[in-house]
């Protein structure tokens, strides 16, 4: 009553249209349909129960003043009662301009309402998929707007809306429900530049500084002149020092072939921060990606869990997005079934490809995974996701024991994987890439030598 | 208590015109496209600046429950009026303690549920929360009727459960209970049904005099007369309704 003046507050539209405070892990099912009937609003029960309460103790009692307690009331529902005006027809039509975006992006969807009486009131409610924060609510007309947040890389669903259609006199309500329909949340690609090579690279142009000797512009060495060698290419330092002509040597630019391997067995979430491996994981996948297609390198992704998928290595800008769209759906390849990494064909994992294997090394199946990798020679770097400690409750002297021998497996875990030629760098998704991939390029990534 | 008002809900929409003829029409008759509602007509606007700015500077925190408080304070009353406190003195310990218990009931009860109504659960606390409002009414209504309270306490019951209704709607029903306040037909109607109700149940019919029954008999002419007064007026709005909306509106409605 009191908000002439008051800026506009939309967290309450946003409450009021939610139900309640709003949580991101809302319920994958929508809320039941409603009934396409209409009936008895709150306001139409409350006087309706007094009138009728204060009536039939007048008749009960023979308190004849009791009657003026169900006057009020009465005369209320009477000047309220629905008119021709209520519509007949109802429908709504859900329009979303735009449903792909990236994580932290605003979507808009519109429910276009149509219908051939008047109403009195237009009451929206919406139920956000649990990929979307809902941000703010707008009536104007029979256009209602809802403004989402995406939340968590997906293909989502984002909901479903039911409006409250409430006739001129208040006393009746109608439900009318729109389905959102699905929106693509592409996932925030991780903050990385550095691009580490294997020690091998295959024999194609590119970027990166090969070991073998080439046209490029990085300078290799010298070598005693021969015949046919180009005068320019003199290194006259060498020359007057060695008293014959040496010829300087330029290192080769190759491009890498780079794939992905993601591991989708399980979705672990950290007890401290309560963030998701898998989030996470394709968050790291997706900014190494970006990295190397920057570098004109060839990058594919090959994801294990209940379901393989893979995509055969390509470069260029626009391959980002096949890379993601291959990996958005990932989160329902959650399963028991265990895949055979033979069966990735092989232009989808070319020999000695640069193998980045993202994983929170939770799941044993992953180990006979990068197994089998490293017996096909392919140079693999293992980027773990921490899963973070188990929560041990203070005092108890067991669980410290058990965490510690936990710890101590992980070690050995990792221990093994080094040992087996297979480097292993940690990335809590929360810093920046480059600092656990730098490391990687004092020296170049080998494989294992057949 | 800390239930938002459903004025406060319709921010979106604030802004609109809020004296035109609160009505929305749907796209799919674009002929006959009246004018717009929503939440916008709802508690916004109802007091003027002055009285805003009032408010705003004396009580800065407090600012948007002070329609949620005044309507828990109307239940209190209300509860307070319905124990009929007149013959509290005689009830001993035991009437003290069910007025109390009474009024700890309406602390909880009487602040306006302006949730949207969604049926989150069928079980009988939820349905009680989301209900209680009403629940609270006829209560009220009932420790009233097996009461015997004075003629003025039954005036103060019946003004008071009026006004208690008429609130709510205006926090809870959407512009519908903010309009019946602003126009104001609806609230003295109602008032004048309770008010003419209350004369007649005070007429002495059975003491055997003949002008008894000569003033119920009046009363019931009167509560006929009223009702087809309002039907009247409702007749008379709906044909008004109706020309208007053969009518474009002048001006847009939808800014």
């Amino acid at each position: 009553m009191l908000g002439r003046d008051r800026p506009a507050s939309g967290g309450d539209a946003v409450r009021r249209a939610l139900g309640g405070p709003q949580s991101l892990d809302a319920p994958a099912e929508p809320p039941r349909a409603p009934t396409q009937t209409w009936r008895l609003t709150e306001r139409a029960l409350r006087l309706s129960s007094v009138a009728l309460t204060a009536a039939a103790i007048a008749l009960i009692t023979g308190r004849a003043w009791m009657l003026a307690l169900a006057a009020g009331p009465a005369v209320l529902l009477a000047l309220g009662a629905p008119r021709s005006t209520r519509p007949g027809r109802v429908s709504a039509r859900a329009v979303v301009p735009v449903r792909r975006c990236f994580e932290g992006e605003p979507i808009v969807a519109r429910v276009d309402l149509a219908f051939d009486g008047l109403v009195g009131w237009i009451d929206p409610g919406v139920a956000p998929g649990p990929g979307v924060e809902l941000a703010g609510v707008n009536v104007s007309g029979p256009v209602v707007t809802f403004s989402f947040i995406a939340r968590r890389w997906g293909r989502w669903s984002l909901g479903v809306a039911d409006i409250d259609l409430h006739d001129v006199g208040g006393l009746g309500r109608r439900t009318v429900r729109a389905e959102l329909g699905d929106v693509d949340i592409y996932p925030m690609p991780s903050d990385s530049t550095l691009t580490p090579i294997p020690t091998r690279l295959p024999n194609r142009l590119g970027e990166h500084t090969a070991r073998q000797s080439g046209d490029g512009f990085e300078f290799a060495g010298v070598r005693p002149y021969a015949w046919g060698d180009r005068q320019r290419r003199i290194h006259w330092p060498s020359t007057t020092r060695r008293g014959e002509i040496q010829i300087t040597q330029f290192a080769a630019e190759r491009a890498a072939d780079t794939v992905v391997l993601l591991d989708a067995f399980g979705d672990v979430r950290d007890p401290a921060t309560g963030r998701s491996t898998l989030d996470d994981s394709v968050r790291a996948a997706a900014g190494l990606a970006r990295a190397y297609l920057r570098s004109h390198d060839r990058v594919g992704v090959v994801s294990v869990g209940g379901r393989l998928r893979w995509l055969q290595p390509g470069t260029g800008g626009g391959y980002l997005y096949r890379i993601v769209e291959t990996v958005l759906e990932v989160r329902r390849d959650l399963g028991y079934h265990a895949p055979d990494i033979d069966h990735v064909p092989a232009p989808a994992l070319p020999n000695g490809a640069l193998v980045y294997a993202i994983t929170p090394l939770a799941d044993d199946r992953i180990l006979d995974v990068l197994r089998d990798l490293a017996e096909r020679g392919n140079p693999v770097v293992v980027v773990e996701i921490p899963t973070g400690d188990p929560r041990v409750e203070p005092g108890d002297e067991a669980a410290d024991f058990a965490l510690r021998l936990w710890r101590m497996d992980r070690e050995a875990l990792r221990f093994s994987l080094v040992e087996r030629g297979i480097p292993v760098v940690a990335w809590d998704g929360s810093g920046e890439l480059d600092l656990a991939l730098a490391p990687l390029l004092r020296t170049g990534v080998r494989g294992r030598i057949r | 208590m800390s239930e938002q008002s459903l004025g406060e809900s319709g921010g979106p929409s604030r802004g609109q015109d809020n004296d035109r003829e609160p009505a929305t029409s749907g796209s799919a008759t674009p002929a006959t496209a009246a004018t717009v509602t929503s939440a916008a007509d709802t508690a916004d606007g109802t007091l003027s600046p002055a009285v805003y700015a009032f408010f705003a500077r004396t009580f800065p925190q407090r600012l948007n429950s002070l329609p949620n408080d005044a309507v828990l304070l109307l239940g209190a009353a209300l509860v307070l009026a319905a124990v009929d406190p007149t013959k509290l003195a005689m009830r001993g310990p035991v009437g003290w303690l069910f007025a109390m218990a009474a009024m700890v009931a309406a602390i909880w009860a009487a602040p306006v549920v302006s949730r949207r109504p969604t049926a989150e659960s069928i079980r009988f606390t939820s349905q009680l929360g989301r209900h209680r409002n009403t629940v609270f009414a006829v209560g009220c209504t009932i420790l009233a009727g097996f009461s015997d309270p004075p003629v003025w306490l039954m005036v103060i019951d019946a003004a008071l459960l009026l006004a208690y209704l008429l609130a709510v709607d205006a926090l809870a029903a959407g512009p519908v209970g903010i309009r019946q306040l602003r126009h104001g037909m609806a609230p003295l109607c109602a008032a004048a049904a309770v008010a003419m109700v209350l004369l007649a149940a005070q007429a002495p019919v059975n003491s055997g005099a003949v002008w008894g029954r000569i003033v119920a008999a009046l009363a019931v002419a009167a509560a006929a007369t009223a009702a087809g007064a309002a039907l009247w007026i409702r007749q008379t709005g709906k044909q008004s309704a109706q020309a208007g909306s053969e009518e474009p509106p002048a001006h847009s409605p939808h800014r």
